[in-house]
């Protein structure tokens, strides 16, 4: 009886200081956000850095409806200190530093970023999910929501691999809004991203298999025997598909000419017994 | 050699198409038009056809289920079709050869062409198939062949590279948006004209629903099966 009673007691105080430190913590981002935004929202608001002009408008708006919409500016700016702020930082330098502050959150996925191609050529995590208006992955608006992720890669991945996926049924069907054809990320991953020639990539020729076999039932070694990310051209990897392409071609050209002109000598003729 | 009205003709009919053939030509052309509209919109998917469709469909990828369904349909016509050519062979005891490809044809194509640009007056006179007929015939086997084979190519890919290397699996891809092209082209335009827009036909032939043909149509189209047909029924037919 005794103890129902202690814990009750100690449930019911608990409650009401995490309740109480939780509306003290989002009135005091609120007051916070609301000092940056005093400034921020004002579109025009902007510095110039290396010889090009950086914008510092934020949107309110879409800040706050974004996932970290509730977090106090400084959650991720920790860099800033004081207004007017003393010591600015901006370009790589800023997006280094905020990537740092994603890390206090999101421990997990930058350890898994770390060891990725993209982490050793300087990509950050802003470059794919955005800065002030990040949205959950399954947010149709989102950057890195499915049938958004080819813009998003082709930012530098440009050229026939984009091609060549857009062209595929994965990147027609992902088009068109599909839910369960392949994006970029269902073969090569996410945070972990490595180059085809590491034999830990998920696209390497010895995991190539076991990748496909994810939706296709089986990891045959025939995956590997024809490259991914090719359009049809007449010589190297693309001619099987370059001449199939170029023998139908002709195939419904020359037969269709037969047959209209087959049908048009059939026309004359009943126009001119008519 | 009693001679029958024109009206006599018009009314008397001889069946073309029995049941079965009537069943598969039915399977076929619903599934042909229903893959054709679906793949179209996933060949032009930038189109705005290809929005509207899939918004229709509720998804790509409901979309993308009737597409395999009307390749089953599609498939299974094709496999009844075999099957009742085994069937009837082995009730029979005969194999029917009418649709083979003769020495015949070829001589009537070129006598239809002379015909109808006014170097012969004489109409050539087709048997139970024309040359037409028999092209149509085996444009589709070849169609179910290469659509039908590099669909469950590209369908069953995990099945298909225990066989075949990837290469083959993207090329059947081509082969299958490039022959649909081939088959749509020929059904709209070819197909459609021999059976509703020619003008011995407009506004169609009505062979596909009740199976039917008129001893009139049949005298102009196929008069050697007719008098074949009369002389069976033994009756005299009315010349040749």
């Amino acid at each position: 009886m005794y103890w129902v009673h202690a814990r009750r007691l100690l449930f019911t105080a608990g409650l009401a200081l995490t309740l109480a430190l939780l509306s003290q913590g989002a009135v005091l981002a609120a007051t916070e956000t609301d000092a940056c935004i005093a400034c921020h929202s004002d579109e025009d608001l902007s510095i110039t850095f290396d010889g090009q002009k950086i914008s510092l408008y934020v949107d309110p708006e879409a800040y706050q409806s974004s996932v970290h919409g509730a977090f106090p500016c400084t959650a991720c700016h920790s860099e800033i200190d004081g207004i007017p702020h003393s010591n600015p930082i901006y370009g790589d330098e800023l997006s280094i530093a905020v990537s740092k502050s994603c890390q206090n959150c999101h421990r997990d996925i930058s350890d898994e970023f770390s060891s990725s191609i993209h982490a050793s050529v300087g990509v950050t995590c802003a470059d794919c999910h955005g800065s002030h208006s990040i949205e959950r992955v399954d947010s149709p608006t989102s950057t890195v929501y499915r049938t958004n992720l080819d813009d998003l890669c082709a930012k530098c991945h440009s050229g026939e691999v984009i091609e060549s996926y857009r062209e595929s049924f994965h990147g027609k069907a992902v088009s068109l809004g599909s839910q369960e054809a392949a994006t970029c990320t269902t073969c090569h991953g996410t945070h972990d991203i490595r180059p085809f020639t590491d034999p830990e990539s998920r696209v390497s020729e010895e995991n190539l298999p076991t990748t496909c076999a994810q939706c296709h039932g089986e990891a045959n070694a025939n995956w590997t025997k024809g490259k991914e990310h090719v359009t049809r051209a007449p010589t190297g990897p693309g001619a099987p598909m370059y001449y199939t392409y170029k023998f139908f071609i002709w195939l419904t050209l020359g037969t269709i000419t037969v047959l209209v002109v087959h049908i048009l000598i059939e026309l004359y003729g009943a126009l001119r017994r008519a | 050699m009693v001679m029958r009205t024109v009206e006599e003709k018009r009314e008397r009919a001889f069946e073309r198409f029995n049941i079965h053939h009537r069943i598969q030509h039915i399977m076929m052309f619903t599934s042909f038009i229903l893959l054709a509209l679906t793949g179209l919109a996933i060949k032009y998917n930038e189109s705005a056809y290809a929005a509207v469709l899939t918004n229709i469909f509720g998804g790509f990828d409901s979309m993308y289920r009737a597409h395999l369904v009307g390749a089953v349909v599609m498939l299974a016509s094709c496999a009844y079709h075999l099957l009742y050519l085994l069937v009837y062979a082995v009730w029979r005891r005969e194999i029917s050869t009418a649709v083979f490809p003769t020495p015949q044809d070829v001589k009537d194509l070129f006598q239809n062409l002379s015909y109808n640009l006014g170097l012969t007056k004489q109409r050539p006179e087709f048997d139970r198939y024309s040359y037409k007929e028999k092209f149509d015939y085996w444009a589709v086997f070849w169609g179910i062949f290469i659509m039908g084979g590099s669909g469950l190519i590209i369908w069953f890919p995990g099945i298909a590279t225990r066989y075949f290397p990837r290469w083959l699996i993207d090329s059947a891809r081509e082969a299958h948006a490039e022959e649909a092209m081939l088959a749509i082209l020929a059904i709209f335009i070819w197909h459609m004209y021999n059976v509703h827009f020619n003008p011995r036909f407009f506004p169609m032939s009505r062979v596909w629903l009740d199976g039917k043909i008129s001893e009139e149509l049949m005298e102009e189209e196929h008069p050697k099966e007719l008098r074949r047909l009369l002389r069976q029924k033994g009756e005299q037919p009315d010349e040749g």
